[in-house]
This record gives structure tokens, C-alpha cells and sequence, in this order.
């Protein structure tokens, strides 16, 4: 019996070893070793700076006034672009003067702030003529931050002492322009001139040839186009993961493609391919603003598009900064240029010396929508059709694919039925837009994008964004000498326009508002007449 | 008696074929083939060598929480090979030598925090369980992905 015992005990036990053992000699444990938190070298984008002198003459009611007029000449004259800001005001001016007075302080705005600081002003000549002074004055400008300058040179009371309060007021004017570009940029009020568009060659959609279209414009991401093919296979595409985009990205495009594709009576629209960019000389605005007030800033040359590169660039990055600042006062804004293939981050803090413009950047932005005009010109420069376009055609739902809901047309009453395979009047998609953290939802180069390491969304200025306009020639009776516009309208022009649209069908006696400037009174007397309630959902915009 | 050794033989046998679980909740000798789905391979390793051809993700098991290290070769669109590390969210536990004192246990530990994938092994006396001691193995593959 005992025997029988050990042996049974013997046979229950060995089983049980050999189960164990492999347990034993299996540990395959991670070596620590391994992980080290490597970072990745990443290239430096520098930008060289200047001090120029320049010789100008500013005009003012007092010397100082006449002094400051000369030191903004001379960021003008620095810039160089003042020719291109009259072209501005031509070309916007035609918009029924509405908003021709904005455009001048636009265009005021955009001389006064340009890239730099006043660094010296020598008066070379005072002249009075009918009580206005005309000062010559050698202004030095820089790029650098002024203040240490000023307060280098203030012990210089007899010379210097008039020279800084130009100087000053220059610098404060600059600041509060700052503050105005922050909050054009980060609002998306559509109030500056940053960003254009530029429309491509118009074609019958019947012969309009998508890959040729794609192969021009992402000259930078040709591999793209390849998602256009009949042949294309997603899953071989991207097996483990997509390169250039994402698939989410790529489904969207390929809906979209298909969409245009199925469009019925193609004989009858026309495609004109459109691009939204940012202006070089803004690009360095933006970029100087950005850098003087980020905590720090860091560019990723992404030649070879390879999103894991940017997503470990990224990571590097916010880990880098996230140890040195506080996560709910943190902002990172990413640039991505397109043309020039390289993205650039900043990391911006909210700490009161360096960062007074925009504190609104340190909670959620209410960003608006910004809306196109559309406007069809004859040959003799009358207007034959305006229209809002609100919205481009981004979602496939019901709500989303009514012209009622994406456009606005001036002077008719559209009554069109929510049909992905129409166009009654015209539509607008956005298209070839490969980057995953650029979301083309409205026709603003400015998003928000998601991290979940950061308290606040992480936001996103594109360089450029791609679009196409389809357009039903029978509806709006087009010739072959008429002029196609499309220009960016500001929210406050928008309502306008669409007060003055409504108002224009009532009775004279009805109307109790002649226009002024005063956009608050126009926002109260809209509210009150409660006449654009059904466009307010797209005003309202969306917040991060 | 030879009759219940018996159908303890059998019971043991049965087991093992079945279910290896049934003797330890240690998932190393798992006996199963492993369904790796490429969509769950979330994480890359802090460190790309973009010219290398072997790429390197750390992917979820079918069940959402096995986490191997795969090696694969994009061009081949092959997986080349491929290591469990641990359970995400869990403990592995690996008997030290004496089998007895359980403070001689190894214990692998594996979280995800903030989309960032961490490691952290210890015996089982001197752990502590606090993020500050794990090693960051991997980061989320696309930080804009909720």
C-alpha cells in the first residue's frame, strides 16, 4: 500500500514538475536596459536676423504724431509689400463698400506691425506745411526685442528722451497689433489679410481629370495621388499603417472622390479647383509672434512625410516641456508647412512677462466660422450673383449635404433638396488635404487636434488647404466672359450682408436701421429682428 | 485507489490539453496560437529607425490584453517574430527560485497612461507601485487618435 502510495505520489508529482518548469526558465523579463528614453536628432529651422536702416517721412498733426507715422513708413518700407496691401484694398473695395473702412484699418494694422521693433529714430528734418509736420527721420529696425535697448540708452536723457517715447509708443502700438493678429488668427475672424485664395483652372467635370489635378498640387506628397486609382487597395496601402495620412483621412478623401464622381448632369457643372494659403510675409509674422512669446519652439523638417517621425517629434517635444510648465497653462500650437516641408511647434506657457496678447489662448477658444463670398461678375463688371458659402461639404449626413445649410444665395430663395449625387447651385468639398491633423470642416487654416498628454487641444495652422468649387452653370446663367470671384468675408460683412439681403424684401417704412459702422448696434438690431436665426448655427461655430 | 489515480491522470491530461490556465495564471506557457490584430498595434517604440526593415509596434492580442512586442517586415508585409511582454493593465507573476517565499516572486507590471505605454518589472518585496518607477516602452502611434 505504501509503495503503491509513493508511487502514485511520484506520478502526481512529476506531471506537475514538468508544468512548472518551463514556468521557471521562461522568465523572459524585459531587460530595462533596452528603453532608454532615446530621443531622435531633429534638424533646427533658424531664421536670420536684420537691422536695417531705412530714410523716411512721416506726417502728423505733432512732431510725435509725424515721428511715429515715420517709424511705421519704415517697417513699411522695410517689408516692402505696400504695393501688394493697395492691391488689397482695390480688389476688396468692390464688395459694395461694405467694409472699405475696415479694409483701411486693415491695411494700417498690417503696416504698423510687421516683423520687428524700432530700434533707433534720427530726425534729419522737420517741416511745417498747413498745419501738418513733415519729419525725415533714419530709422534702424530690428527684430529683436526693443526694451533692453531702450533702457540701455535712457541714461542719454538730453538726446534720447523724445526718441524712446516714439520709440515706446511704436513698440505698444506693435504690442496691440500683436493682440489684433492673435486673436484674427485664433478666432478666425477672417479680419486681416493673412491668408488667399487662389483659384486653379475651371473644367467641365465630365473632363476634369483628378489625378493630374492631385499629381500638381501635392507636388510634396505625390504617393497620395495613389489613392485615386481604380485599382486601389486600402488594406495594401496600408498595411501596418499609412504613411502619409491616416486611414480615417483616406476613406474620407476616397468618399469624397466618389461623391464628385457620382454627380449627376456633369454636362452641367463646372469644377474649379481652389487653394486657401497663408502669406509668406504673414508666415514670418506669425512665426516671429509665436517665437517670442512660446516657451519653446522647435521645427521638424519633414521632407519624406512620415507621420511616425512627426508623431515621435511631437511626443519628444511636449514631454521635453511638459516637465518645465504647468499642464492646464499650456498651449502648443503646431505649423505644418506644406510648401516648404517642414512643421514647427510651439510650446506656449501662460506667464504674464512673456505672454500679455492673447490670454485668451490659455482657455477654450470660441472659434467662428468663416465664410467665403462668391460673387459671378458680366463682362461689364455688373453683378450677376452673389452668394455666402457657409460651409465646405465635409459630412455625408443628411444635415450636412443641404445647399440650404452650406450656402447662403443672395437675391434668391433657394429651395433645394439634401442629395449627395446634386448640385443644384454649387458646393464646395474640400479635397487632397492628406494631413490627419489638419481638419478641412471649414474654409479656415486654423484647427484643433487632439492630445491627450495636454489639458488644452493642441492647435493647428495649415500653410495651404485644397478645395474644389462645382458649380451648376444653368442655374446661375454663366457666359463665357464672366468673371468667377471668391474672396474671404469677415463675420460682422457676413451679417451684414445678410441683414441688407433680408431687409431689401421688406417695405421701406419697415426699416428702421440705416447701416453705420457700428457693428455692436447691427449685432443688437439682428438679434432683435430675429431675422438670420436659421444661419446662426453655423456663426456659432465650434469650440475646442 | 488505482481507479481515482487514474481519473486524476486523466483529469490532469484533459486539463492541459484544454487549458493550461487551469495550473497557473502565468500567460508564458500559453499553448494557444496567438490572432495578432495589426488595427490594435497602437504603440511604437520611443526610439524609429526608419531605414531598419524590421519595424517594431507593440500590439494587443485579440482579447485586448496580451501585449506582444512584433517584429515585421513592412516591404514582405510579414510578422517576423513576436514576444509577450505582459498583460496590459495586469501583473505577471514569474516564481523566484525559492518557491516557497512568494517576496522572491518577479512581478511584471504593464500600463497605459496618457496614451504611452509603460514597464515596470520588480521582485515582489521591493515594489512599489507608483508611475514614477516605470520605464516608458512605447508612445501612442498617432497622438491625435482619442
Amino acid at each position: 500500500m505504501s509503495s503503491l502510495g509513493k508511487k502514485c505520489k511520484s506520478r502526481i508529482i512529476f506531471p506537475l514538475i514538468f508544468f512548472l518548469i518551463p514556468n521557471f526558465f521562461s522568465q523572459s523579463i524585459y531587460s530595462k536596459d533596452n528603453f532608454q528614453n532615446q530621443k531622435s536628432p531633429l534638424k533646427e529651422i533658424k531664421l536670420n536676423k536684420k537691422i536695417i536702416s531705412s530714410e523716411n517721412i512721416g506726417i502728423g498733426k505733432t512732431i510725435q504724431e509725424a515721428k511715429l507715422d515715420a517709424a511705421l513708413n519704415a517697417i513699411t518700407s522695410v517689408v516692402g509689400t505696400y504695393l501688394d496691401i493697395k492691391k488689397e484694398i482695390n480688389i476688396n473695395s468692390s464688395v459694395n463698400n461694405i467694409g472699405v473702412q475696415r479694409i483701411k484699418n486693415i491695411s494700417q494694422n498690417y503696416l504698423e506691425f510687421n516683423r520687428g521693433n524700432i530700434l533707433s529714430i534720427d530726425v534729419l528734418s522737420v517741416d511745417q506745411k498747413n498745419n501738418l509736420f513733415y519729419v525725415k527721420a533714419l530709422v534702424r529696425v530690428i527684430e529683436e526685442n526693443i526694451q533692453e535697448y531702450v533702457d540701455e540708452f535712457s541714461f542719454e536723457k538730453r538726446k534720447i528722451n523724445l526718441d524712446i517715447k516714439t520709440i515706446r509708443d511704436t513698440n505698444k502700438k506693435l504690442n496691440n497689433n500683436i493682440t489684433y493678429l492673435m486673436e484674427d488668427l485664433f478666432q478666425r475672424k477672417n479680419s486681416t489679410n493673412y491668408k488667399y485664395i487662389k483659384l486653379g483652372k475651371e473644367n467641365f467635370l465630365e473632363s476634369f481629370n483628378y489625378q493630374s489635378y492631385c499629381k500638381e498640387n501635392l507636388k510634396n506628397a505625390i504617393g497620395f495621388c495613389e489613392i485615386f486609382k481604380q485599382d486601389f487597395i486600402l488594406n495594401d496601402f496600408c498595411w501596418l499603417e499609412c504613411e502619409i495620412s491616416d486611414r480615417e483621412m483616406i476613406k474620407k478623401e476616397i468618399k469624397t472622390y466618389n461623391i464628385i464622381n457620382d454627380l449627376k448632369n456633369k454636362k452641367d457643372l463646372i469644377i474649379i479647383p481652389f487653394k486657401i494659403s497663408i502669406r509668406n510675409d504673414y508666415k514670418e509674422i506669425y512665426d516671429n509672434v509665436l517665437d517670442s512669446i512660446s516657451l519653446d519652439s522647435k521645427a521638424f523638417k519633414n521632407e519624406k512625410i512620415n507621420l511616425l517621425n512627426f508623431n515621435n517629434y511631437i511626443s519628444n517635444f511636449v514631454e521635453d516641456n511638459n516637465s518645465k510648465s504647468y499642464r492646464k497653462d499650456s498651449r502648443l500650437v503646431i505649423f505644418n508647412d506644406i510648401h516648404n516641408q517642414y512643421i514647427k511647434s510651439y510650446f506656449i506657457n501662460n506667464k504674464k512677462e512673456r505672454n500679455n496678447y492673447y490670454p485668451d489662448l490659455f482657455s477654450e477658444i470660441k472659434f467662428k466660422t468663416p465664410n467665403l463670398l462668391f460673387e459671378i461678375k458680366d463682362q461689364f463688371g455688373k453683378t450677376k450673383t452673389r452668394a455666402l458659402i457657409l460651409k465646405p461639404h465635409f459630412k455625408f449626413n443628411t444635415k450636412y449635404i443641404c445647399e440650404n445649410n452650406l450656402i447662403y444665395l443672395l437675391n434668391k430663395n433657394p429651395n433645394t433638396k439634401c442629395n449627395n449625387q446634386e448640385v443644384k447651385y454649387l458646393k464646395v468639398f474640400p479635397t487632397l488635404n492628406h494631413f490627419p491633423i489638419s481638419k478641412t470642416i471649414d474654409f479656415s487654416l486654423l484647427n484643433n487636434t487632439y492630445y491627450q498628454e495636454l489639458e488644452l487641444a493642441p492647435i493647428v495652422i495649415n500653410s495651404e488647404e485644397n478645395f474644389v468649387l462645382i458649380l451648376n452653370i444653368n442655374e446661375f446663367n454663366l457666359n463665357m466672359e464672366d468673371t468667377i470671384s471668391l474672396k474671404f468675408i469677415s463675420l460682422e460683412d457676413s451679417y451684414k450682408i445678410i441683414y441688407e439681403n433680408e431687409n431689401s424684401q421688406l417695405d421701406f417704412d419697415q426699416r428702421d436701421l440705416k447701416f453705420g459702422n457700428d457693428i455692436e448696434e447691427l449685432k443688437i438690431n439682428l438679434k432683435r429682428e430675429n431675422f438670420i436665426n436659421k444661419f446662426l448655427n453655423f456663426f456659432k461655430g465650434e469650440s475646442q | 485507489m488505482i481507479k481515482i489515480y487514474k481519473f486524476i491522470k486523466f483529469i490532469f491530461i484533459y486539463s492541459f490539453l484544454i487549458n493550461i490556465q487551469f495550473f497557473s495564471y502565468d500567460r508564458n506557457l500559453k499553448a494557444q496560437e496567438i490572432i495578432l490584430n495589426l488595427d490594435s498595434c497602437n504603440w511604437i517604440p520611443i526610439k524609429i529607425n526608419s531605414k531598419s526593415k524590421q519595424t517594431i509596434r507593440f500590439c494587443l492580442a485579440n482579447n485586448q490584453k496580451d501585449l506582444y512586442e512584433v517584429k515585421f517586415n513592412i516591404k514582405n508585409k510579414k510578422i517576423i517574430s513576436k514576444r509577450f511582454i505582459g498583460l496590459l493593465n495586469g501583473t505577471m507573476v514569474y516564481k523566484g527560485n525559492n518557491l516557497i517565499d512568494q517576496n522572491q516572486d518577479t512581478l511584471i507590471k504593464l500600463k497605459r497612461n496618457n496614451g504611452k505605454l509603460f514597464f515596470y518589472k520588480c521582485k515582489r518585496v521591493d515594489c512599489y507601485d507608483n508611475l514614477s518607477n516605470y520605464k516608458i516602452i512605447g508612445i501612442k502611434k498617432y497622438f491625435w487618435k482619442i
